[in-house]
């Protein structure tokens, strides 16, 4: 029997890879703000779970911080930012649906297969939670290179990040150190994110649609 | 085996079918109901559905001159097939009584009969609409189908079986280990399974008469009376089957494990599980709107890779 607590861990684990998954074939542009919520909520309550299952206290500092700026921070401005410059709601990308879907599975597969065997050697919590935030890391990843606006590859980034903290979380819990580098890492993100402001302070191309960045404009 | 406990396995099937018959009505109004409300409507009673079942009871039957007798004998061979996949899981009782007779693939295998006899029934009249509404119907069925049996495998994976019972067993011993990761990414793909096995928004929209939309309204044009009665209580019926199954994976708990006076307190059990998903499942559908036809093929899609990731797991990392 398996403590109630390892469970609970990997069981919010699953749910943020199935809120990466979904925001991976999603086609409009709210619900993967919503499903990024979703993720970044559970997140931050793994890193609470994880303070609190090998009392960690710093970890809760951290995983309020998740919960803040992640899970309603950051939704929040990329709801206003949608709605200022008016992105369409429809996502664009470069490969269909089922492909995303099938990239999904191919994500989770590469992690499993990769990082699977590194669970026993790591002193990690539980068995899952390892592969699943490589997964998530990959999905993000996937994300940023397959949409076309820079709006949706900002959300893939953050994505990715949640799964980098994930990761981190379960390799390294209950390191002080963790703790700055997770507010780096979130500081960059901000500043990425403030990089759309960039596309409507300047309204040259009157879209966020990043391929027009590749043609050159007097 | 005495004659007493084969008296109750008898009356325990009696009960079941019996329950599952008489449910499946009030959960479609609890969810027409939620729907309505959802919308600012006050909207049908939730008995509503019962009465008109009663109604297409005492009306006679109108065919189209074209028909043939497939119109007349394949509503009942759809009903029966649903009729026949209600031992298949263990409602009220685990292990099932009858639950020896099959697994979840005859489950699956019984569902699609159901859904070819529909099919077939619609296009018998030769009209337009039956043609249409059946296409679609067959596509729909044709594309979830792996996921629906990839969902069944992912959740037999742990206990190996792909017995209803033996997987509700496997689940109790788990206790809250149940709620594992690849159990999350299983029932996420059966819920699409369940929508659009049941015609639920997303994939028809079960309230329109929108001949460019409607699927199993279309299907169902040329019927009237009592063949009309068989086919929508079959649709109330499938649903609970489906939701049925879903919650006797996810929480088996409650079910009577011998067939004693308990049995009486797993009937409420299972009728307030029922109500709540109906609950659930209707404010979810709320949540949708209907999707373009062609897109329909992402859903089955994610709902296939959504069960393929959940086998995965289970083998290669053994979460």
């Amino acid at each position: 029997m398996v403590a109630p607590g390892l469970l609970a861990l990997e069981l919010t684990a699953a749910v943020v890879l199935v809120s990466a998954w979904l925001s991976l074939v999603h086609r409009r542009l709210e619900a993967i703000i919503n499903l990024y919520l979703v993720q970044s909520a559970a997140v931050g309550l793994i890193a609470i779970l994880v303070a609190y299952l090998y009392s960690a206290p710093d970890l809760y500092l951290t995983g309020l911080l998740v919960l803040g700026l992640n899970a309603i921070i950051f939704p929040w401005i990329l709801h206003r930012i949608q709605r200022e410059i008016r992105v369409p709601n429809e996502i664009r990308m470069f490969v269909s649906v089922r492909l995303s879907a099938l990239a999904g599975l191919g994500c989770l597969l590469l992690a499993v297969a990769v990082v699977g065997p590194l669970t026993p050697l790591a002193e990690i919590p539980a068995a899952g939670l390892l592969p699943i935030s490589v997964a998530v890391v990959l999905m993000g990843l996937f994300m940023v290179s397959t949409r076309r606006k820079a709006f949706t590859q900002v959300v893939g980034m953050l994505v990715m990040e949640n799964g980098v903290f994930l990761a981190g979380v379960a390799l390294t819990y209950g390191l002080g150190i963790f703790l700055e580098l997770g507010v780096a890492a979130n500081l960059l993100i901000l500043a990425i994110v403030s990089r759309i402001f960039l596309y409507r302070m300047n309204d040259t191309f009157d879209t966020v649609d990043a391929d027009v960045l590749r043609s050159l404009e007097g | 085996m005495s004659l007493s406990s084969e008296l109750g396995i008898v009356g325990i099937i009696v009960l079941e079918f019996a329950l599952v018959l008489g449910i499946s009505p009030l959960l479609s109004g609890v969810i027409r109901k939620i729907k309505s409300r959802s919308q600012g409507r006050v909207g049908f009673p939730i008995f509503q559905s019962y009465r008109d079942l009663g109604k297409l009871f005492h009306k006679g039957s109108v065919y189209a001159e074209s028909a043939s007798a497939v119109t007349e004998w394949a509503p009942l061979i759809s009903f029966g097939a649903l009729i026949a996949a209600i031992p298949l899981v263990p409602w009220l009782v685990l292990p099932s009584p009858f639950g020896f007779a099959g697994d979840l693939i005859l489950f699956v295998g019984l569902l699609a009969l159901s859904r070819f006899m529909t099919a077939l029934a619609a296009l018998d009249a030769g009209s337009t609409f039956g043609g249409m509404g059946s296409t679609r119907d067959m596509w729909i069925g044709a594309l979830l189908e792996p996921a629906f049996l990839l969902t069944i495998f992912a959740w037999g994976a742990p206990s190996g079986s792909t017995g209803a019972s033996t997987i509700a067993l496997h689940s109790i011993s788990l206790g809250l280990a149940n709620f594992s990761p690849p159990m999350l990414l299983a029932t996420t793909a059966f819920v699409f399974v369940l929508f659009a096995e049941t015609g639920r928004l997303p994939f028809d929209n079960p309230a329109t008469h929108l001949e460019l939309t409607m699927i199993h309204e279309a299907m169902v044009l040329d019927y009237s009376g009592r063949e009309l009665l068989l086919i929508e209580w079959g649709k109330a019926v499938k649903f609970t089957l489906l939701t049925g199954l879903l919650l006797t994976v996810l929480l088996p708990w409650g079910l009577s494990l011998s067939l004693g006076i308990l049995v009486l307190l797993a009937i409420a059990v299972v009728v307030a599980k029922l109500l709540g998903a109906s609950v659930i499942i209707g404010a979810l559908e709320t949540r949708f709107a209907k999707l373009r036809l062609f897109r329909v093929v992402d859903f089955a899609a994610v709902a296939t890779v959504l069960a393929l990731g959940s086998i995965s797991l289970t083998y290669l990392v053994g979460v």
